[in-house]
């Protein structure tokens, strides 16, 4: 009997030790904070310590940021650049991949190390909220060369009325892409370039069908069409928010109702654009499923490699098209009633703990000018102030459809197709948006798959959200 | 230093000399004293206050009681119950399966076959293959359309499956891949096999037990000190899936396979809320170390160990 109660203790220590190991990495998320509120500026002081740009003090500024490794090398040039401009400064920047960043940026809060200014996506507004970074407002008031009004009228994060986290320091857009050589091989006529000209939904899904194939090259209304040997697709939608939203809205549908305080993807306007998009993937055949779409590579890849002959995603992809050996083109959006769509786009944010607001402004002012970063906004990148679209010259600059990653046609189907008809982004005008989108996300998962319809997975979500729709920061 | 101290040991009255050992053992052992306190005790204690606050990652932590906790029992936060379940419908696939399989190949790789280390080295080796690298091969064997899994049912006249893509078959579909994985429950049994005395066998065979009464009567009770062990590890590690959720459905579709560890993820670093985050951590913990004591409770109905016999 002693033995066995020596070995039950013994097993105790054991549970105890394994229980602590293995939940310890559970548990040990969070990082050690400090107070980092109340620095040296109160909540919506503008910046007035610090030398003047020009003056021989010397300045470091640490600057954190993310991107591909173009973008990289693009950013790193515009820091030598703005470092022979201005000699007094010099600029520590720190590339984190973009999945880690929230999760280093915080240790480095955390630590009373935290970058004078730095890249940043929707957690932005929480921060500000938590008066740990300036508002740009109270920034540009201090500053004659700029104002507000510069900027494109939705190109804002802002925790507040009069609370920005600032403008996108660049800006991206849903785009339809395509490749052209197959619609030749089909004899379709390539999309229309002019938003006057979109495609009405019936137009989009004949041409879609059309460019749809099966393994023994049969069209969807072709009797024997095979829909499970499918060859190539006649358009591919991400799914995700920024490829639907655009959608919606042209059926007078939006993310929250007008008042802001209803879930408006539950309104019948919102889910009958929903369930055309579904429809495209279950009904007609011409839109690979979430499964199918498994198997489909990137969306430059995909139209190269004749898996697809449209996709509809986000214009980021124009500059891997423009490298990938292929004969490509953009189109305008389909529409259900008007063309509607939008910019987004992150923005660079100034700590209040920074010791050099002044510069720091004055780099992030320069880093958000396409001029300083034009490489970027030929191919990659939108401009986000409202000159670039207005002026002749500079919009030769960086649209030129004689660039290498500005196709025929760019000016019109990307460029004022959304510059004339742009409405906020959801992402940075709903409230609680990532919470919201992630709950969306799931219901939607059932609509493409076509276990729900859009009306009835969308009323769950919205009794799901309730709480989370908290209305909207600029419009 | 050894002369010394067992001359000490020697010369020194026994009382002293078993002080003086004991405070050797625990300076030795005082790096990983030290290391448990700092590292993993530390970080524990201050992420259990964490729970008690709201706490952004970046502002200061305000103080909100049981708030944290509240939201998550009550059902306010939607998704507690929701990753509870799935998390407890994969402990409840992948740890018997698991078990049993991985049991069922250490006997067979017990058997003196040609090509024995071979095989325990094949059926070894995926266990040494990083999660993430096995989410990805397994990505493309599972997937619906071209991959191995759906091919080789179809080449069978079977119907495929949606497999990780199915609401229905996401969990059973990564409590199969686990499967693959339990090279090292599979060593381990291995290892508790060798340990059975070759005499019992004999004994059975003197008294004319058939194969099957000696796996029932002999191998498997003499094996339960190891299932017990592996059957703990299997519930602890299991309750801890993330990778295969992170890497292969983000927890989809619909939240299908929204793990309890990839939600405390998703709380943490996506919408930035490490206080409510450190709560669902520490409510793990309480279910992990609740379920490793039941079944401590339960072993001795269950566990044979040699020699309790003879007390």
């Amino acid at each position: 009997m002693k033995k066995h109660t020596g070995r039950a203790k013994l097993m105790l220590v054991f549970l105890m030790i394994t229980v602590l190991f293995v939940t310890a990495c559970g548990s040990g998320n969070t990082n050690a904070g400090t107070n980092n509120t109340g620095n040296t500026a109160g909540e919506s002081d503008a910046p007035n310590e610090g030398a003047d740009v020009n003056s021989g003090e010397k300045v470091k500024l640490k600057f954190t940021f993310w991107g591909s490794p173009q973008e990289k090398k693009a950013v790193e040039d515009a820091i030598k650049a703005f470092e022979a401009k201005n000699q007094n400064v010099t600029i520590e920047s720190i590339h984190i991949p973009g999945t880690d960043f929230l999760q280093k940026l915080n240790a480095m809060i955390a630590g009373n190390e935290a970058p004078d200014l730095s890249y940043s996506a929707a957690w932005k507004l929480k921060m500000g909220e938590e008066g740990l970074i300036y508002n740009f407002f109270d920034l540009i008031k201090e500053d004659p060369s700029i104002k507000k009004e510069d900027y494109l009228q939705y190109a804002w994060w802002n925790w507040d009325t009069d609370k920005s986290a600032g403008p996108y320091q660049a800006s991206v857009v849903p785009s339809l892409m395509y490749n052209a050589d197959l619609f030749k091989e089909a004899d379709v006529e390539l999309p229309p370039t002019k938003a006057e000209e979109a495609w009405n939904w019936d137009e989009f899904v004949e041409t879609a069908k059309k460019l749809t194939l099966d393994r023994s090259g049969k069209h969807p209304d072709d009797p024997g069409f095979d829909p499970k040997n499918i060859k190539q697709y006649g358009v591919k939608f991400s799914l995700s928010w920024s490829s639907y939203m655009p959608l919606v809205m042209s059926n007078g549908g939006d993310y929250l109702t007008e008042d802001g305080k209803e879930f408006g993807l539950a309104k019948p306007e919102s889910t009958e654009a929903l369930q055309r998009i579904a429809d495209l993937i279950n009904v007609h055949h011409v839109s690979p499923s979430p499964v199918q779409a498994s198997s489909i590579p990137a969306p430059a890849t995909a139209l190269q490699s004749r898996k697809v002959a449209m996709v509809i995603d986000g214009s980021w992809n124009h500059l891997d098209l423009s490298k990938a050996n292929i004969n490509w083109g953009v189109g305008v959006l389909p529409v259900l009633k008007d063309y509607k769509s939008f910019f987004l786009g992150g923005s660079l944010i100034i700590f209040k703990s920074s010791k050099h607001p002044k510069e720091a402004w004055e780099f992030s002012k320069f880093l958000t000018d396409p001029q300083n970063v034009l490489e970027l906004h030929q191919g990659l990148w939108m401009p986000q102030l409202k000159e670039w679209y207005e002026d002749p010259k500079l919009i030769d600059s960086w649209a030129n459809e004689e660039l290498p990653g500005r196709p025929a046609g760019f000016q019109d189907a990307v460029m004022r197709s959304t510059y004339e008809h742009a409405e906020p982004s959801p992402e940075n005008n709903v409230k609680n948006f990532v919470e919201i989108d992630a709950a969306v996300t799931a219901g939607l998962d059932q609509v493409w798959l076509g276990t729900k319809t859009a009306e009835a997975a969308m009323k769950e979500v919205e009794a799901k959200v309730k709480a989370l729709v908290q209305g909207t920061y600029l419009k | 230093m050894k002369p010394i101290s067992s001359r000490s040991g020697i010369s020194v009255k026994k009382k002293r000399g078993f002080y003086k050992n004991e405070l050797y053992g625990i300076l030795f052992a005082l790096p990983a004293i030290l290391g448990l306190l700092i590292f993993t005790l530390g970080p524990m204690l201050y992420s259990l206050y964490m729970s008690f606050t709201d706490y952004s990652g970046s502002n200061s932590p305000d103080f909100i009681g049981l708030g944290n906790y509240k939201r998550m029992f009550s059902g306010e936060d939607q998704y507690f119950y929701k990753s509870l379940g799935v998390t407890l419908y994969f402990v409840a696939l992948s740890v018997p399966t698991g078990i049993i399989y991985s049991f069922l190949l250490a006997i067979l790789l017990n058997r003196d076959i040609k090509g024995k280390a071979i095989f325990r080295t094949v059926f070894y080796l995926p266990s040494i293959v990083p999660i993430i690298a096995i989410s990805f091969i397994w990505l493309w064997l599972l997937n619906p359309d071209l991959g191995l899994a759906n091919e080789l049912l179809r080449s069978l006249g079977l119907p495929g499956s949606q497999w990780i893509f199915g609401e229905k078959s996401v969990v059973p579909s990564l409590a199969l891949m686990n499967l693959w994985t339990t090279g090292g429950t599979m060593i381990i049994f291995l290892a508790g096999l060798q340990d059975i005395p070759r005499s019992l066998y004999e004994a059975l065979e003197i008294d004319g037990g058939s194969k099957l009464d000696k796996l029932w009567n002999i191998t498997i009770p003499m094996m339960t000190p190891t299932i017990f062990f592996n059957l703990i590890m299997g519930i602890i590690n299991g309750f801890q899936v993330f990778s295969q959720a992170y890497v292969m459905t983000s927890g989809g579709p619909n939240n299908a396979s929204l793990f309890y560890v990839f939600y405390l993820y998703r709380e943490a670093f996506q919408f930035s809320r490490m206080g409510s985050a450190s709560a669902i951590a520490w409510v793990l913990f309480v279910i992990i170390m609740l379920l490793t004591f039941v079944v401590f409770k339960s072993s001795k109905k269950w566990v044979y160990y040699e020699g309790d016999g003879a007390r």
